[in-house]
């Protein structure tokens, strides 16, 4: 049997901060807690910049604090100092058509850039923010091969234990 | 004693290593390094008593008072009726024999039992550096034991003498080459190594520590302990107190920062006991030296931890202490400290051997390391489990200096993530339910 595919995922705050608490079917703290547990057992890393520790110190229930705590003593987090691109970054931000939307993107600025310099793999819940992205993906290429997946979608789990390829459908450049 | 049968190692660094074969579930060797701070952890019944538990028969068979035979199978550390009951059914059936052994530095003992009818018989007596090791067994001939002697370089040197004064000797599970002394009338003198002086060093603080008394028997306070520490902890605070030892503050300072009590007063109602008074609360408080309590009405925690600390406080360089889960009965909230006692007494030159179910005491010991509270190379992790067939699998690993394990397969955030989930998929079914 060939060994597990252990990839590095970029995985957004808000999937620790529901993460145990009771939520509703579109926003279940039971299956971001199963997400988590998944990431875990399967032994894929973790891709965090200090920009995103510091959220997750600030957001994370006592089941996902938990979670990190294991995956940190055994070794699956790796600390990712982000370098910086001005240009990309205005590039992107450029293809939001409000205000609103830029702000947006803005915020989740650090994800994209933690999952360009990692394995291409973000996590988050946030729907908004996936839209925007995928939309600047078309005028973006550097954006069109990262996956934006979210736990709550069906098949996530087979999707980690498959080794979270690069699969087009999951992709912010997948075009229907 | 020991002594008397061989020359003892004088090594004082404790155990530094242990080997079981054909001991329960640990049907195939199984060595684990024991380092100044050593976490056993695993699943119930996974084989973590079972690595030392023989170390524990050779120290109660050495301890015994009167000759047991080579091993003591029903004694205050470790109690079968029968040797049955330890022996492994392994892959391959039942296994032929069992192998103890210890290691104290370059210096090794290994004894080797066969099973008989009736018990255990012994084997093979192996001791000695690993350039210079005798093995002896008590069915050797006058040429194998001539290869003995040459071996042995220890202890008088007979070299020279005729076989016919050399025989082997048997004390408890220790055998000997002894030498007859010339011109007297039965003198033996040892010339083949005795037991790593570790093995009669073992502390045992086992996991039932006894319901907490009203009175504790006196008993003696010495160097040693034989049979079980707690026994002994009431008298060791008594004699402390009596002396002024500062090991008694210690104590002390120790039970309050696990917010057990701040002070404890060992007062000897009679010739033989002692009563064990203890702060009502955790920190001392103006106008509270006389706010003591009898140990018996305080919670259980702190006659279940007491003997925890007093063991540590009490022993000394190349001692072994084998603490079976010393967090029983203790708020999480005290494992942080906990951990610090333990790693306190680790770096005092102690071997510590903890065997326990709290991942909230292996995260603290995590935390002491990752603070530079004590040297990563101090402590060790071994992870028991079982295979499809019941055999003991040990997984090891270090920390490194950000108190890491690394692949080390233990399952707490499997069963924490685990509960959790299951808890929150019936809290959102509850509530799903509940507003349908």
């Amino acid at each position: 049997m060939s060994a597990p595919v252990r990839r590095r995922l970029v995985i957004d705050a808000d999937v620790l901060h529901g993460a145990g608490d009771p939520g509703t079917p579109s926003a279940s703290g039971a299956r971001r807690v199963a997400f988590l547990k998944a990431v875990f057992a399967i032994c894929h890393r973790v891709a965090v910049p200090a920009e995103l520790q510091d959220e997750w110190r600030r957001h994370s229930s006592a089941e996902a604090r938990e979670w990190y705590v294991y995956m940190w003593s055994m070794g699956k987090v790796e600390p990712v100092v982000l370098r910086h691109d001005a240009a990309l970054r205005e590039r992107v931000l450029a293809t939001a058509p409000t205000r609103n939307e830029r702000a947006i993107m803005a915020k989740d600025w650090h994800l994209i850039l933690a999952a360009l310099q990692s394995d291409g793999l973000i996590v988050s819940c946030d729907g908004h923010a996936r839209r925007h992205f995928h939309r600047a993906a078309t005028d973006v290429p550097e954006l069109s091969r990262l996956v934006w997946a979210d736990p709550h979608e069906d098949g996530i789990l087979e999707w980690l234990r498959e080794g979270a390829p690069t699969v087009p459908e999951r992709c912010l450049g997948y075009q229907r | 004693m020991p002594q008397d049968v061989g020359n003892g190692s004088p090594t004082n660094t404790g155990i530094t290593s242990i080997t079981v074969e054909g001991y329960k579930s640990i049907s195939e060797r199984r060595t684990i390094d024991v380092r100044p701070l050593t976490i056993l952890a695993g699943a119930n019944s996974s084989g973590k008593s079972s690595m030392v538990q023989p170390l524990l028969l050779i120290k109660q068979t050495l301890e015994a008072t009167f000759d047991p035979g080579p091993l003591k199978l029903d004694g205050p550390n470790v109690r079968f009726a029968n040797a049955a009951e330890m022996r492994p059914r392994g892959r391959d059936g039942l296994g032929d024999s069992l192998v103890i052994a210890a290691g104290s530095g370059s210096y090794h003992t290994s004894i080797e039992y066969q099973w008989a009818s009736a018990g255990v018989e012994l084997a093979e007596f192996r001791s000695g550096t690993s350039d210079r090791c005798v093995a002896i067994r008590p069915t050797m001939d006058e040429a194998e034991l001539r290869m003995a002697l040459a071996a042995s370089t220890t202890g008088a040197s007979p070299r020279r003498a005729t076989l016919d004064r050399l025989q082997i000797g048997r004390h408890r599970c220790v055998l000997s080459l002894l030498f007859a002394v010339p011109d007297t009338d039965g003198v033996f003198v040892p010339v083949s190594p005795g037991p790593a002086a570790a093995l009669w060093r073992i502390v045992h603080v086992p996991a039932l520590r006894g319901n907490p008394e009203r009175a504790y028997k006196a008993a003696a306070a010495g160097g040693q302990y034989p049979g079980e520490f707690q026994e002994y902890f009431a008298a060791a605070l008594h004699a402390w107190q009596e002396k002024h030892d500062s090991r008694l503050s210690e104590v002390w300072r120790w039970a309050s920062r696990l917010g057990l009590t701040w002070k404890v007063d060992a007062r000897r109602v009679s010739d033989t006991s002692i009563e064990l008074l203890v702060g009502r609360l955790p920190k001392a408080r103006r106008g509270g030296a006389r706010d003591l309590v009898n140990i018996a009405d305080v919670g259980s925690g702190v006659s279940q931890v007491l003997p925890v600390i007093v063991a540590l406080v009490a022993a000394t360089r190349g001692d072994t202490v084998y603490i079976e889960q010393p967090e029983i009965h203790l708020h999480p909230r005290a494992h942080d400290g906990l951990a610090r006692l333990l790693a306190d007494a680790a770096t005092r030159g102690l071997r510590v051997i903890a065997e326990t179910h709290s991942s909230l005491l292996i995260r603290a010991i995590q935390t002491a390391v990752a603070e530079g509270a004590m040297p990563r190379e101090d402590v060790v992790l071994h992870w028991f489990s079982r295979d499809d067939d019941g055999v003991t699998q040990v997984t090891s690993a270090e920390l490194d200096r950000a108190g890491r394990f690394g692949d080390w397969p233990e399952d707490f955030a499997e069963v924490q993530l685990e509960a959790a989930e299951r808890y929150v998929t019936a809290a959102e079914k509850a509530m799903q339910e509940a507003s349908a």
